[in-house]
């Protein structure tokens, strides 16, 4: 190793990056050169002074207000686990249900109004019997498909319900 | 540099995962062993005693509340550090704005003239005034590097990585540390020389 290299060593890497054989050519050179000597002497000076750089005392109080400060944190965040989380549910489902029952008593009152509460005529369901009810030609009339689409909705929508309670617990 | 720099990684890790079972106490011992290093890091980088202690007590906090993101592979100091050196540059740049000076960790070479006499006290070590002075009186980039580096022993990624900037310009912060150092070095002894 020569001076040139030992320069340019130092001036990209602290001497305690040096491989050992780095290390041992730098000081094998320095052995017969004052200059590079000197420069070692310096740079091995200079690390392991800053290797004891003097630190500040540490202030009593820091701990205190550090942990008073995460007490607080810890407390403001059990405030918030322990207030009860609301039961998520969309409003849809609640919703069709509503509008479900709402269909179903309209046009329930209409057939009322027009003398024709044989649609829902839950006393023949009783008389004839389901088969004779479902299939009777009042049951089929379009009033008939609305009523059974009002109940489907509600239908789908209450459990619908059902399945969001489900998922927030 | 290749071993860990404090023997205390098994503790730092059980402490940890004390921490995280619920047990906020356990926090107090880890503050002892790292409170040292995180005021001597603080005060390197703001050069202010009050400010120091505020910034080393944020990064506390800050530690303790983002304690879910500390990878525990990895060592405790390096982490902490990133957030101290963090607090700091904010604390630098609030200052700047208010005093209307310079300084960010690339240029700063208008900084220097801050005096460093009042930080004497907090030094409890005599001896080592001078070169604490000497290394504080460095562009911010240059001393909170120098300070990782030889003091603080971490490696050159993890400064990196803690002060946002490639290893590269680490490397080079570093030489340029060393080379003024030298020079104030060498003018101490002709100085007690004479
Ligand atoms: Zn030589």
């Amino acid at each position: 190793m020569n001076c040139e290299q030992i320069r340019e060593l130092l001036d990209e890497f602290p001497l305690t990056e040096f491989s050992a054989q780095q290390l041992v050519a730098a000081e094998k050179h320095a052995g017969n050169c004052p200059e590079c000597e000197k420069l070692l002497t310096t740079e091995k000076e200079l690390e392991s002074l800053l290797k004891k750089l003097p630190e500040p005392e540490a202030s009593a109080d820091l701990t205190a207000a550090v942990m008073t400060r995460i007490q607080q944190h810890d407390e403001k965040i059990k405030i918030v686990a322990q207030e009860p989380t609301p039961i998520q549910t969309s409003e849809w489902p609640i919703s069709m249900v509503a509008a479900g029952i709402a269909i179903t008593f309209c046009i329930y009152a209409y057939e009322l109004f027009n003398g024709r509460s044989t649609t829902f005529n839950l006393y023949s369901l009783w008389t004839d019997g389901w088969q004779q009810w479902l299939f009777s030609p009042v049951q089929l009339n379009l009033v008939g498909l609305l009523i059974a689409g009002s109940f489907a909705f509600y239908l789908f929508g209450f459990f619908s319900m059902l399945r969001d309670r489900e998922f927030s617990r | 540099m290749d071993q860990a720099p404090s023997g205390d990684n098994e503790d730092v890790r059980r402490l940890i995962c004390a921490i995280r079972n619920g047990d906020q106490q356990a926090y107090s011992k880890v503050m002892q062993l790292y409170q040292r290093r995180v005021i001597a890091l603080a005060l390197m980088i703001v050069r202010d005693s009050g400010g120091a202690e505020d910034v080393a007590q944020d990064a506390f906090v800050r530690a303790y509340t983002h304690l879910d993101r500390y990878d525990e592979q990895r060592e405790f100091y390096p982490w902490l550090a990133t957030i101290t050196v963090r607090l700091a540059r904010n604390w630098l740049r609030t200052e700047a704005r208010t005093t209307a000076r310079e300084d960010v960790f690339v240029a700063d070479e208008t900084e220097t003239n801050i005096s460093l006499d009042s930080l004497d006290e907090i030094i409890a070590d005599e001896s080592g005034r001078k070169l604490w002075h000497s290394v504080a009186s460095l562009p911010s980039g240059e001393r909170t590097a120098t300070l990782l580096y030889y003091r603080q022993e971490m490696k050159v990624v993890d400064i990196a990585a803690a002060m946002d900037v490639s290893s590269g310009t680490i490397k080079t912060m570093l030489f340029r540390a060393r080379q003024k150092l030298r020079v104030a070095l060498e003018e101490d002894k002709l100085e007690s020389e004479n």
